[in-house]
């Protein structure tokens, strides 16, 4: 009973509500003729769409900088990547690599300086890196449309300059992950294979770092920066670390979920983009000094289970879309009480 | 050097401000627009928005920073103006109705706010940044769903046409600038809303009077410093409530004040950047996180809009695209709100260092060295 | 002051808190009703037309005005709105063929929203000259008065619907 308890306190009521809530979702959706196969098939896809993302907070928040509500940098940089990666006219395999390797210098140089601002800031780093990341986007809004790209399928027709707001991958690495080795089961399944292998692999590398040398160091920066600096760890370039690996995971993430989606969004679309991926690893069990790899497969499968779910179930069963509504209330509400709970003192 | 020093503390101090002012002034040539166009323009955004800027004062006397969450105090006054419509009631009386039902809503909403923002001593920014948008939902739901449904609505006209919800624009026009209107002076080719800005001069009374109340002075106390105010028997968690509700009624008017002047009502939007054009102007004004005044309201609001109008301009004539000149000045007002907050966390903690040096007495030269790049960094922001 | 009223006694502070209390709940449901009362609007409808069955017939000619707004000429088969807030209300008619002026005062129920005022049964002295209007009343009456009176209804027809449509335009 006690172990129960704890468990329960551990764990968080509001993950509870969500998983149970996903669960009878499931439950219902046979009743509200909502083919299961096609739902799980979906679930899986936006899984794989989101994790990386979702894995970007991973580094910030074991180095004690918090939640990363800079991410638009990382996904900047990764739409910097896969434009650049069109413009040189990259297909296929060769493309969406490409956009990585083209996006990697953007991402550690805005990182780099993103660490910079952050180290001066510490304490202040959520509200300073949002507004860092709002005025980023904007900033890009205006290079977007000044930026000499001149591919037909990326900018304006009429005007021949200025970037689309949205470009689609069509003949380029579409679906490039997701069809490779795809298991198709069916005629709604289909399991992504190359797409959750590419994430299996990003998980398991950070899972690796976290415990080589770096990543021990970079944790106890986190859990306990006086301690580790008496112990002789860099305070400032453990953090700077841990800023450019989240920026340059935010840029391959928003690469992979290009892909898969099948445009890059440019302009304002990447500020909506940011607070899903910090409510996906709190939902995942992460507090705002926590955070581990089950907290990133469990927050991003129930997080993005419950905003596939939603609109096909209760639209079907309410004949209204509150899919939004109850979007909204999730994920802030989910932030709301990792903010407010009180931080455990690391024993 | 302490000249020198002394130069740098007074521009981070005010290097918003004077950025600003730079900018604006480069960019009204190019916009071609009459000095009298403009003069007009800023005496009518004074109107409309400086009592929203005016309702982040409290907050930050009582230490909890600038106040995100006000944008549930201007869904509450959202509110009132949704069922003043419904209900046919017009001119300045409907203002006022509007006002009386999105009271009781604002000071429930302030009241949350208030003990969420407790349980996020130290993070209140960013709480009710969030606190905003998650009350933003409820609001979609009751907005969306319950109006018509749950609550009727005698007025078809604002109702969807599923029967329920409220339409995405409303139109205001039975209270459209009615308190503008109720005096408006003409004044050598300006109009002047007179009771608007009476209103405002009597706001700004009130807290000018608020802070010399005790009530006022508890709150400075628990702003300077919160373990010391508690010692001193002043209850700290009461007090930071009562200036977050304050601060939601007063954006709830301002909402509603804003709104009258606009003359229409995006239904699910209007809220969203309520906060963020204030923040941005309060510290445009040269305010920071814990220090403000009224004249920060207003030097804010004055610069900020002027910016505003001549921006979109500007950018079409310079660079061909009004988008361009739209994108910029969103640039400048997010800019703005992460630079002031840098440099002042950059103050901070410079402060800090300082004091533990000269308890150590060792000669400080690693701040100044600091100090350049927290600005260029600023400017990368 | 508020000390030394403390130290003497918490019961008595206690009542002054909630009489002031209760005093400012009267306030706001006061302000609230009188909002309410005077600042409800009404479309009022001026109407000058014929009766259906002949009992009176419309002005030839008439400036009216409602309170103190702008006076508006009307000519038989006019029909036009004021807009008004509050209940109590004044129109004032006057005639050009004998150039003689009526003025009469109106109420309009609180809650509703468009009312008719018929200027020639007013000046004919047929009651009610003052009805409530609904669209969807009219537009059935128009249709149930319809194939025998001809051309009648077709005109009832069409000044009474565009009217209310115009109107449902320039509302919103």
């Amino acid at each position: 009973m006690r172990n129960l308890k704890t468990f329960i306190q551990d764990f968080g009521w509001p993950r509870i509500i969500i998983f149970f809530f996903l669960v009878a979702l499931f439950v219902m959706a046979p009743f509200v003729r909502v083919r299961l196969d096609a739902s799980v098939s979906d679930v899986l896809n936006r899984f794989g769409q989101n994790a990386i993302m979702v894995l970007a907070m991973v580094p910030m928040i074991q180095s004690g900088c918090g939640l990363n509500f800079g991410l638009a940098l990382g996904l900047v940089a990764g739409l910097l990547g896969a434009t650049l990666s069109l413009q040189l006219e990259l297909h296929g395999m060769l493309g969406f690599l490409g956009a990585i390797v083209l996006a990697a210098p953007f991402s550690i140089i805005l990182g780099w300086f993103y660490a910079k601002l952050l180290n001066k800031v510490k304490g202040e780093e959520m509200t300073i890196a949002m507004y860092v990341g709002f005025s980023f986007i904007m900033f890009m809004c205006i290079m977007w449309l000044v930026l000499p790209y001149n591919n037909p399928t990326m900018v304006w027709g009429y005007a021949g300059k200025g970037l689309r707001t949205t470009i689609s991958v069509e003949n380029y690495w579409l679906h490039i992950l997701n069809n490779f080795l795809a298991i198709k089961i069916g005629q709604f399944f289909v399991f992504p294979t190359g797409l959750l292998l590419f994430v299996a692999l990003f998980a398991f590398l950070m899972w690796l770092f976290l415990r080589s040398k770096t990543g021990t160091a970079m944790t106890a920066v986190g859990s306990n920066p006086d301690f580790a600096r008496a112990s002789g760890v860099d305070v400032d370039k453990m953090r700077t670390i841990s800023v450019i690996i989240s920026t340059f995971l935010g840029a391959v993430g928003i690469i992979v979920y290009e892909q898969s989606f099948g445009f890059i969004q440019l302009y304002t679309a990447p500020s909506p983009m940011v607070f899903p991926a910090v409510a996906a690893i709190l939902i995942g069990g992460a507090s705002i000094n926590k955070a581990s790899m089950a907290n990133v497969l469990v927050g991003t499968i129930l997080f993005q289970g419950l905003l596939t779910m939603t609109p096909s179930v209760i639209n079907s069963l309410l004949q209204t879309d509150m899919s939004e509504v109850i979007r909204i209330i999730v994920s802030n509400g989910m932030i709301l009480y990792a903010l407010t709970r009180k931080v455990k003192v690391s024993k | 050097m302490s000249a020198r020093k002394k130069l740098s503390t007074l521009f981070s101090r005010y290097a918003v401000v004077i950025i600003f002012v730079i900018i604006t002034l480069a960019a009204i040539p190019p916009s071609g627009l009459s000095i009298k166009y403009i003069l007009q323009e800023i005496i009518t955004r004074l109107g409309r928005n400086s009592f929203l800027v005016l309702a982040l004062l409290l907050p930050i006397y009582a230490g909890m920073g600038l106040n995100f969450g006000m944008t549930l105090g201007a869904m509450a006054g959202q509110v009132g103006l949704i069922f003043a419509v419904n209900y046919g009631i017009a001119n300045w009386q409907g203002l006022v109705f509007a006002m009386l039902v999105g009271l009781p809503i604002s000071v429930l909403l302030g009241w949350v706010c208030g003990l969420v923002m407790n349980m996020a001593k130290g993070r209140e920014m960013v709480t009710g940044y969030i606190l905003a948008f998650f009350i933003n939902g409820i609001y979609q739901f009751f907005v969306m769903y319950m109006l018509g449904s749950v609550i009727p609505m005698g007025n078809k006209a604002i109702v969807l046409s599923r029967g329920y919800g409220i339409r995405n624009t409303l139109n205001l026009e039975s209270v459209r600038q009615s308190l503008d209107n109720i005096v408006m002076l003409h004044v050598g080719g300006f109009s002047i809303p007179l009771v608007t800005f009476i209103i405002i001069a009597l706001l700004c009374g009130f807290v000018v009077w608020f802070k010399k109340t005790k009530l006022g002075q508890d709150m400075r106390a628990v702003g300077q410093d919160m373990a010391v105010a508690e010692a001193a028997g002043i209850p700290v968690e009461k007090t930071r409530i009562v200036a977050i509700i304050i601060s939601t009624v007063l954006a709830c008017a301002g909402q509603i004040i804003f709104l009258q002047n606009m003359g229409n009502l995006a239904t699910y939007n209007a809220h969203d950047q309520t906060g963020f054009f204030a923040v941005a102007a309060i510290l445009v004004g040269g305010a920071s996180v814990t220090h403000a005044s009224i004249a920060n309201v207003f030097v804010g609001v004055m610069l900020l809009h002027s910016m505003f109008v001549v921006s979109p301009l500007a950018g079409q004539k310079l660079f061909g695209s009004a988008m361009i000149g739209e994108y910029f000045r969103q640039f400048i007002g997010y800019g703005v709100i992460a630079l002031s907050l840098v440099l002042y966390a950059w103050r901070t903690r410079k402060a800090a260092a300082e004091a533990r040096l000269s308890l150590r007495g060792v000669q400080d030269d690693s701040a100044k060295g600091n100090g350049g790049t927290a600005v260029g960094n600023g400017g990368q922001a | 002051m508020n000390g030394t009223t403390e130290a003497k006694g918490a019961p008595q502070t206690k009542t002054r808190r909630h009489l002031v209390r209760g005093g400012l709940l009267v306030a706001y449901i006061l302000i609230m009703v009188l909002m309410i009362l005077t600042g409800r609007r009404h479309t009022i409808l001026i109407d000058n037309k014929d009766a259906a069955d002949g009992s009176y017939r419309a002005i030839n000619g008439m400036e009216v005005s409602i309170d103190k707004q702008e006076s508006s000429e009307y000519y038989p088969g006019d029909r036009d709105k004021a807009m008004v807030q509050g209940q109590k209300h004044t129109i004032k008619v006057n005639i050009f063929d004998d150039n003689k002026t009526i003025e009469q005062s109106f109420t309009v129920p609180l809650w509703n929203d468009m009312t008719i005022i018929s200027v020639p049964k007013m000046v004919a002295g047929i009651e009610p000259w003052i009805e409530p209007f609904t669209m969807a009343e009219q537009i059935q009456e128009a249709l149930e008065s319809g194939p025998p009176a001809g051309e009648m209804s077709f005109q009832s027809l069409d000044s009474g619907v565009p009217a209310g449509t115009e109107q449902t335009q320039q509302s919103p």
